[in-house]
């Protein structure tokens, strides 16, 4: 049987994985659309913030991006963990 | 509209509605529900269809929209605010007063505090709407993403938290906001429409090509369509325009299969390649254009006015992505995505020179039209940065009349800093804004690295240089006087005036003024007023000159101790400011009126001045909004208010804090120490005068309320120790003599009765009173009172004595009796330490004889048959007694002569 893979669209939602250079502390938590946060420091000691979590669309992700650009925390990496099921078009 | 950054009227239309939509009802439908939440956030991709979504919806809507248009020319907090005010007003045309006069605030207010000014007068703008009857209006930010700046994302996200339900707010948006979306999805006030829902489905596909091609296509095309283009609107419009210019459209349709990427591209190069070379080419050249109308067209393409009217209404014909920014179908923009495409293939098609030509061409042409920050933006882009220097010196001076000083500063910022360095022009405009902003310190080194310009005749054109030094002057000549130096004041002032053109109306007034405020300082208070009435009497002056010039006035009065004339000239300043919406000018006129009213012992007059600035304090000076409220603490005090004094003083220092105005600190910690003073807590006040190292101020000596240096002489004084109030004694006489150099006389008046007080601890009586009479014969023409009640029953000894001997009776029993007053109210003070100790002027033997008799109930009549005199001379004994006594009836008078114990009470 042939399994049916999502294909990334704009509208997709997705789960995603980010990383971010610096200390995200709890006000944070409203501004990225409920992305799970987790900070760690890295082998010369400085915090990398990574965030988990589904986003809605492109929208949502870019959204969460210019967020942390605004607030010059600079990007490490961002992953498509999975493709969550998508929702046909009526 | 004389004070208000001109505004782009544009972007507050709400753009037109192309004829060939897809009606969707779905959508629509969602919308219309989304009204019972406050928020409806339309975010997805460009190209998605939100701006029409949006327009199509409200067209049906039946409350009232105001539509804002964001770029990137608005992150900026103000111009954010600003915007929106304008579009809010476009419904309501008197909405937001408050909010908008915080746009003119010489420091920008903290932004909770816009936040708050604004959601309170938004939700004063109707009465409170019952829940069935939806919001009082539709605020719609379009092209939200435009916006990158904390401070307003801080705004919306308390706008958002605090949304009065007069007000429903729609966002569209390419990126999601940063604004808490999960809070607001989790408490259902946001309704959201997503690029899910944005996306054409196939029934919409299947009907948007009817519409557009005007016949049926087949399921197949469809498909392909649906397919290829994932319901992107943008994509599907450029299909159908495609096949519609074709003359082979199945050809079409079997390339389009074969594209498996960048989609877009591929059509908009065969929608240009359909267009005929002029309409290529006028679409490439106008793409750098944010927005156009007619004659802009002309000036940067190759076609004249009758060929760019006519290809503007071909495309509109054609609906090529024209959006028509206003029902007169001046102004227009392409949609952002196909601006976009366009621009990339510009670029491809000129290099860099003929890109630049463009640029200067719009640049010239919005420069010549009045769009200087458009004009400069384009100039820069040809990467002509003198250009744009030149065009922010000649336009400065127009921002400056206007005292539009955050667009000044705006504009040096999009300059790079090392042209700033170099051109003297720049270097003043950057002063100036100093100057607006209180920042004194750093100007003269920006004046000195003009000069050295300017002397290297690094600006051409001599009279371009005399109108440049003419602004240096009067630079320097603010630096002089802040440093108490009167005549070098004096003296840059005039030149200034002498080499300031008079376009330069800003420059002109500012220099005026501090020529008045120079010839004050050096005891040419005539010649000072008679300057500013002189420039007053001048036709046609704005009225931001006008209230400059009357602040200058009232300054000057003051300072020359006469409060009278400054009191009716502030009236005047009110009234001014009432009417135009100067705040900064109406804190003024309130803490000066306060002030007055406190001397003159109007205690309530004053508080309510005091109140009207600290209401106005993020709008005002912030030294003054101290001062006044300092004063007002004081006031409190004065009232036997403690409770009310400490709540001033806490809300003065939650002010402080928010405003970032520590530098003020010193001047707290020592009125902290004179409030405990005059409460008779002596401990703290002296521990603050042995650790704090003052020196005498050397500056411009204004009348500001709190001097630390004169609080220490207080403290040592209350000491008493003979060191201490040596100490005092030679800090008084220090100042007195500065004061008096610069012909401070309010200062004087003070000084002297304070080292009155100092001699007579020393046991120096006769150095008292003479030192007492000079202050009182300064201060008793225009009523000087809380000068000397707030110094307590000592001075109210001097006083009586110096009464006793003659001098100003009627004025000293005032004063006298405004000491009784303060002992009264004051709960904490015990009544007789006043009254016991301390009388009103004496009565004579006469007086006393019919104040019996007035205790009698005796009628004047009676009284004048008993003493034998006329009734007449009755009437004026009485009212003799109640002058002295303070009071204005007979039956006032017999009480507080029994509470003195000049009558027994029997």
């Amino acid at each position: 049987m042939k399994t049916d893979i999502p294909k990334l669209v704009m509208s997709s939602p997705a789960t995603y994985r980010i990383c971010v250079h610096g200390h995200l502390d709890v006000k944070w938590s409203d501004y990225v659309q409920g992305m799970s946060i987790a900070t760690d420091y890295d082998e010369c000691q400085n915090p990398v913030t990574t965030l988990t979590g589904q986003l809605l669309d492109q929208a949502a992700l870019l959204g969460v991006l210019n967020a942390f650009y605004d607030h010059r925390l600079p990007i490490l990496s961002v992953e498509c963990l999975s493709i969550d099921s998508i929702l046909k078009r009526k | 509209m004389e004070y208000t950054t001109p505004l782009i009227q544009t972007k507050l239309q709400r753009p037109r509605l192309d004829d060939d939509i897809v009606s969707r009802p779905r959508l629509i439908e969602q919308l219309d529900r989304g009204l019972e939440r406050p928020l409806t956030l339309i975010a997805a991709p460009a190209g998605y269809g939100k701006t029409t979504l949006a327009v199509s919806w409200l067209q049906e809507c039946p409350y009232p929209v105001a539509w804002l248009s964001l770029d990137d020319d608005d992150s900026d907090l103000i111009v954010f605010v600003t915007y929106i005010i304008a579009a809010i007003q476009t419904i309501f045309p008197d909405a937001c007063p408050q909010t908008q006069s915080l746009g003119q605030a010489p420091q920008l207010p903290p932004v909770d505090y816009i936040a708050t000014t604004l959601i309170n007068e938004i939700a004063d703008l109707r009465e409170e709407p019952t829940a069935s009857s939806g919001p009082s209006f539709v605020l719609v930010l379009d092209d939200f993403h435009t916006i990158h700046n904390d401070l307003i994302n801080q705004l919306m996200t308390k706008i958002v938290n605090n949304l009065p339900l007069q007000m429903h707010l729609v966002i569209c948006s390419r990126i999601d906001p940063r604004l808490p979306l999960s809070r607001l999805r989790v408490h259902r006030q946001i309704v959201e429409i997503r690029t899910i829902d944005l996306c054409f489905s196939q029934d919409e596909v299947n009907i948007f090509l009817e519409q557009s091609l005007g016949e049926k296509q087949s399921s197949e095309m469809v498909a392909l369509l649906d397919e290829k283009t994932e319901g992107w609107i943008a994509a599907l419009r450029l299909a159908a325009l495609s096949m519609r210019s074709t003359d082979d459209p199945a050809a079409f349709v079997q390339t389009f299969k074969g594209i498996h990427h960048n989609v877009l591209d591929f059509l908009v190069d065969e929608v240009l390649a359909c267009q005929s070379q002029d309409m290529q080419d006028f679409l490439l050249q106008t793409s750098l254009l944010r927005r156009f109308c007619v004659p802009l067209c002309e000036a940067v393409t190759n076609f004249d006015l009758d060929e760019s009217q006519e290809i503007l209404a071909e495309l509109e014909r054609q609906n090529l992505f024209l959006v028509p920014l206003d029902y007169e179908r001046s102004w227009y923009r392409y949609h952002h995505l196909f601006q976009d495409l366009l621009r990339h293939r510009l670029q491809d098609h000129l290099n860099s020179d003929e890109l630049a030509t463009l640029h200067c061409k719009a640049s010239a042409w919005l420069a010549g039209n009045g769009y200087i920050e458009g004009a400069l933006i384009h100039v820069l882009a040809a990467g002509d940065v003198e250009g744009a220097a030149r065009l922010v010196e000649q336009n400065r001076h127009d921002t400056m009349n206007r005292e539009d000083f955050n667009t000044l500063e705006r504009w040096l910022n999009l300059l790079p800093e090392e042209t700033i360095q170099r051109r003297s022009a720049l270097l003043v405009a950057r002063a100036w804004v100093l100057d607006m902003r209180n920042e004194i310190g750093g100007i003269p080194p920006l004046l000195q690295e003009a000069e050295t310009h300017l002397s290297a005749g690094a600006d051409v054109g001599a009279e371009y240089t005399r109108s440049l030094q003419g602004e240096i002057d009067a630079l320097w000549s603010v630096i002089l006087a802040w440093n108490g130096q009167g005549n070098q004041a004096l003296k840059r002032a005039l030149n200034a005036l002498e080499n300031l053109p008079s376009a330069y109306a800003f420059a002109r007034s500012f220099a005026m003024l501090i020529l008045a405020l120079a010839y004050q300082m050096t005891g040419q208070t005539k010649t000072a007023l008679r300057t500013l009435n002189d420039f007053l009497d001048e036709v046609g002056l704005p009225k931001t000159v006008i209230v400059r010039l009357l602040i200058g006035q009232a300054y000057i009065h003051i300072r020359a101790g006469n409060l009278r004339q400054a009191s009716w000239i502030l009236q005047q300043l009110k009234q001014i400011a009432d009417e135009t919406g100067l705040t900064v000018s109406m804190v003024i006129a309130d803490w000066l009126l306060g002030r007055i009213s406190y001397e003159w012992n109007h205690l309530e007059t004053a508080k309510q001045h005091f109140a009207a600035v600290f209401e106005l304090r993020f709008g005002g000076n912030y030294g003054m909004v101290c001062d006044s409220t300092m004063s007002l603490a004081l006031t409190n005090i004065a009232q036997g208010e403690l409770d009310k004094s400490d709540e001033t003083m806490a809300a003065l220092r939650k002010f402080a804090l928010e405003t970032g105005i520590m530098e003020k600190l010193r001047t707290f910690d020592s009125f902290e120490a004179r409030l405990a003073l005059l409460r008779g807590d002596l401990q703290p006040a002296i521990r603050w005068a042995e650790i704090t190292d003052l020196s005498i101020p050397t500056g411009y000596t204004f009348v500001w309320v709190e001097l630390p240096i004169i609080s220490k002489t207080r403290v040592l004084i209350v000491q008493g120790t003979e060191s201490s109030l040596r100490e005092a004694v030679r800090l008084l006489q220090e100042l007195l003599t500065f004061a008096g150099s610069r012909h401070n006389t309010y200062r004087q008046i003070g000084l002297l009765a304070l080292l009155a007080l100092a001699y007579q601890a020393q046991g120096k009586t006769d150095d008292a009173l003479r030192t007492l009479e000079h202050s009182v014969r300064l201060g008793q023409p225009d009523n000087f009172i809380r000068t000397y009640v707030d110094m307590g029953p000592d001075m109210a000894r001097l006083l009586y004595q110096l009464a006793e001997g003659g001098l100003e009776p009627v004025y000293l029993a005032r004063v006298l009796a405004a000491f009784d007053e303060s002992a009264m109210d004051d709960p904490q003070k015990s009544k007789e330490s006043v009254s016991t100790t301390l009388m009103v002027e004496p009565l004579t033997q006469r007086e006393l004889e019919i104040l019996k008799l007035l205790n009698a109930g005796q009628s004047n009549q009676e009284i004048a048959q008993a003493l034998v005199i006329s009734p007449l001379t009755v009437k004026r004994h009485a009212s003799n007694i109640y002058t002295k006594l303070g009071v204005s009836g007979r039956l006032k008078a017999v009480t507080k002569a029994k509470a003195l114990g000049i009558l027994s009470s029997d």
